[in-house]
């Protein structure tokens, strides 16, 4: 019995770190379909963020919360203006320009913080259920993973900034037509979607050790997730994030942790081959 | 007839490179390079030509090392797994190939999974440390890879190893002899045929070539010669590690060929070769750290040379020099310009 | 009949996410016919078109060419029977030369020399020798028609499909369209699909008019084009 809820509350985990470190690039690519491949160097900006602010004398809540998705927010805002607005449209030329920014950034953390690893320590002590010993940081991050998904829904969808977002995405001719400045609305999508990159990068920074070349332990995970889900921003994420994560937990639960890493890989491959649109383009299409 | 003297004079020109490029740089970092300049030469002529971005050319070099050193350990000599090296990563890049293709897989599809599929071979190799991990009598090692495997040698003279000049000169020859072998295969009809593949799949298709079996031999060759490069590696470094397979080494091969140029041939040697030379310079100095170049570059070649130097530069000479002599290369210069923007996006934009 | 039927299609069906756009459509044509598919925007005519290339499967229903099932044939297969293709929006390789176009499809089922052969007549017949040597990407949209339709030729098809050839052409162009395709009438059978009624004049012999998914009628040019249903449900449409 306890073992079941062990094991329950590892897949939610590990479906909710699917949904964290993949939300920034699903915003990115559902609303603008653009490639963000320095994400993961995006999401260990955030965890530096918020190592350094910690090491500051800031309340680690804040250095998580706060100063993380703000930083990486307005270091997105920076590349969107001076990189990404130059090649929209052009999907593949985006994706070369974002893996060069990928490893410019690899090397300015190696620079500026040197090549070892860091960390911060977790804020919420574990505890035991039955014979188990749970880790009580594991349930704030499934938590935090619900968040982001209501956050970024519900900006979708009731606001009016996710109304005219999602209206300059679908027809941006129409949308300069009614008055909206499309490069703007797409400037503060990149931006949004960078600071919840920062948001993971800060939420995970606990439970890792960074190091300058953390990103790819995310990029790959991340960019599956969104691509298998498809365009739809937060169905597909879901739907492929449940998918993903239950398969790697399993996987590990059996093997190895890496083994899972590789089962999730392995789903990925199978799964675009299956459905070459992702899951919402063949299964959910018109949801948000 | 312009075959024959386009082989005699690249053959010039190679040679003459191999004998005064010793005289400024040692012959240790210069076999590097042109184990470079191949693996850059296998990537340009699958993307520039074939039309496939492969954003996991990695895979193929690390598969060509590792089968390298592997079958060395298991036989012994030399040149079986010298050409098992080259044939494995070949099989493995036409399996995998006919999977996405056969899937009709493009373009940002096609980039996820060449990625995801150099990840697992990366993550997997990383893994094998333990001692069930064996495939004869080798050991993969884990993360600290195969060291200790027998190296080129002259096939009538097992004592007499390949390695310092001579590997150099064995890898220069090579590298002459795949970029020859494919200009050729470029003019044969099957190369036109990958022209057109690249240039338009549904008309291709409509005249009656099976897109998805050309597109697959493609990427095979691609993955023959990336191999090659991994073999000469293996015998260059004398170890194979998981490192081969990484997203940095990947990322590294894109850059030669953005910056080389892609839709050309020597543009991917130039490139690779220039920037593997860049890097062995940062290398000597810990001011400034190597990947925030290479980023640097792959940044500013994709914002500000969309078509790479070596087509640019090539451009503005013939545009200075007024060149009206030759009505080939008239109509190769037009064909560069108009290929503009159509090879970095994968060939077609949307259906 | 049965002996020189070439093209069968049977009830072919097709649905794309609750739209009918192909209705059980059931449709004969003899050797060396020349048949035109007309109707209004919707109509299906261009789903009929891509099913019968191989370019979309239907939903059901059975294509027959030339005795051989090629439902769920993709085009390359369909080529390879000998039929030839030409698409709405011209389908050329844009960074080739006209020649190396023409070339290509020669060569397919021809060694090099032969092809080389058989280029010439292509570029001669179509008056093509003048631009050969110019990037097809130069050319106006009208001159690409033309050679979209050599490559189609230069395959030496039997039986040709041709999907709006007439679209955007100067006049003049339109009436080298008639002659050209008149002339390849002779040695191979035609479908084209069409929407300009005053080229449809010129070259139609038989009409199939589609509408909402279905066959409407199936006659001679003349009564087609006298047709009051056939007026109404274009002149609806269009005006």
């Amino acid at each position: 019995m306890d073992y079941a809820a062990v094991v329950i509350v590892e897949i939610c985990y590990a479906i909710a770190v699917l949904v964290l470190i993949s939300a920034g690039l699903a915003v990115v690519f559902g609303m603008m379909r653009v490639i963000n491949l320095a994400h993961g160097e995006f999401i260990t900006l955030g965890g530096y963020a918020a190592i350094t602010a910690h090491g500051l004398g800031v309340p680690i809540y804040l250095c998580i919360l706060i100063v993380a998705p703000v930083v990486v927010g307005l270091f997105g805002l920076l590349v969107e203006r001076l990189i990404v607005r130059f090649l929209y449209g052009r999907l593949i030329n985006t994706m070369l320009a974002t893996w060069g920014l990928s490893l410019l950034m690899i090397g300015g953390f190696t620079m500026i913080f040197g090549n070892t690893t860091t960390g911060i320590p977790t804020p919420i002590a574990g505890f035991t259920l039955g014979r188990y010993q749970m880790s009580g940081y594991n349930l704030f991050v499934i938590l935090m993973a619900v968040v982001t998904i209501a956050i970024v829904y519900g900006v979708l969808k009731t606001t009016r900034a996710g109304l005219i977002a999602r209206g300059a995405m679908q027809n941006p001719e129409m949308a300069n037509a009614f008055g909206y400045n499309t490069s703007r609305v797409y400037m503060m999508t990149f931006t949004a979607g960078a600071a919840l990159s920062g948001l993971a990068g800060g939420v995970m920074a606990p439970l890792v050790g960074l190091n300058p070349a953390s990103g790819a332990n995310y990029i790959a995970k991340s960019f599956i997730t969104v691509i298998s889900g498809g365009t739809a921003v937060v169905s597909g994420m879901l739907s492929s994030a449940t998918l993903f994560g239950a398969v790697s937990q399993i996987f590990t639960f059996l093997s190895t942790s890496v083994i899972g890493e590789i089962a999730l890989l392995v789903a990925a491959v199978v799964l675009l081959r299956l459905l070459p649109t992702g899951i919402t383009g063949r299964f959910l299409k018109d949801r948000i | 007839m312009n075959l024959i003297r386009e082989i005699i004079l690249t053959a010039f020109v190679g040679i003459l490179l191999m004998f005064l490029l010793p005289l400024g740089v040692d012959v240790f970092t210069l076999c590097l390079l042109s184990i470079y300049a191949l693996l850059g030469l296998s990537l340009g002529f699958i993307w520039g030509f074939g039309g496939i971005l492969c954003f996991g050319q990695a895979a193929f070099f690390g598969l060509g090392a590792y089968a390298y050193a592997i079958s060395a350990i298991n036989i012994g000599t030399p040149w079986g797994p010298f050409f098992i090296s080259i044939i494995v990563p070949a099989l493995v890049a036409a399996v995998f190939g006919a999977m996405l293709f056969y899937g009709r897989l493009n373009d940002v599809y096609l980039a996820v999974l060449t990625l995801v599929f150099t990840l697992i071979l990366y993550k997997f190799m990383n893994v094998t440390a333990g001692e069930e991990y064996v495939i004869g009598t080798a050991r993969l090692g884990g993360y600290n890879g195969i060291p200790g495997f027998e190296t080129l040698s002259l096939p009538w003279d097992p004592s007499e190893y390949l390695y310092g000049e001579s590997l150099y000169y064995f890898c220069l020859v090579l590298l002459l002899a795949c970029y020859l072998g494919l200009r050729w295969v470029l003019r044969s009809p099957f190369g036109r045929i990958v022209v057109a593949v690249r240039e338009n799949e549904l008309r291709a298709e409509l005249m009656g070539y099976d897109v998805r079996l050309i597109k697959t031999a493609v990427f095979a060759i691609g993955g023959g010669v990336a191999g090659l490069a991994g073999c000469l590696y293996a015998n260059w470094a004398e170890i194979v590690t998981p490192n081969l397979f990484s997203l940095g080494q990947s990322a590294e091969i894109i850059i030669w060929v953005i910056v080389g140029g892609a839709g050309t041939l020597a543009g991917p040697i130039l490139g690779a070769a220039g920037l593997g030379y860049l890097k062995y310079l940062l290398g000597q100095q810990s001011l400034i750290d190597n990947t925030l170049v290479m980023g640097a570059v792959l940044v500013l070649a994709v914002l500000l040379l969309p078509r790479g130097i070596f087509p640019t530069i090539a451009d503005l000479f013939q545009k200075r020099t007024g060149s009206r002599s030759s009505n080939r290369k008239r109509s190769s210069s037009r064909k560069r310009r108009a290929r503009r923007r159509p090879i970095r996006e994968g060939g077609r934009n949307g259906e | 009949m049965a002996n020189n039927t070439v093209v069968e299609a049977r009830d072919l069906t097709m649905r794309f996410e609750g739209v009918v756009a192909l209705d059980s459509v059931s449709l004969n044509l003899q050797r060396n016919e020349l048949r035109c598919l007309i109707g209004p925007n919707g109509a299906g005519k261009s789903t009929f078109f891509k099913c019968l290339t191989g370019m979309q499967t239907p939903t059901s229903g059975e294509i027959f060419i030339d005795g051989e099932n090629t439902t769920g044939l993709s085009p390359h297969q369909v080529a390879r029977l000998g039929v030839g293709i030409k698409t709405q929006v011209p389908s050329v390789m844009s960074g080739l030369t006209v020649r190396e176009n023409i070339w290509l499809a020669a060569r397919r089922t021809n060694r090099s020399r032969a092809a080389d052969r058989i280029v010439d007549d292509t570029l001669q017949r179509l008056e093509l020798e003048e631009i050969s040597r110019s990037e097809v990407s130069t050319l106006a949209h009208g001159q690409r028609q033309i050679v979209e339709l050599g490559i189609v030729l230069a395959g030496e098809p039997w039986l040709v499909l041709l999907d709006e050839p007439a679209a955007g052409l100067t006049s003049d162009e339109v009436e080298r369209m008639v002659s050209v395709i008149h002339e390849i009438n002779k040695s191979a059978t035609l479908i084209v699909v069409e929407h300009d009624m005053h080229f449809i004049r010129m070259i139609a012999k038989m009409v199939t008019v589609f509408h909402q998914g279905r066959v409407l009628i199936e006659e001679d040019a003349e009564t087609v084009l006298n047709d009051p249903v056939v007026r109404d449900v274009y002149l609806g449409k269009r005006q």
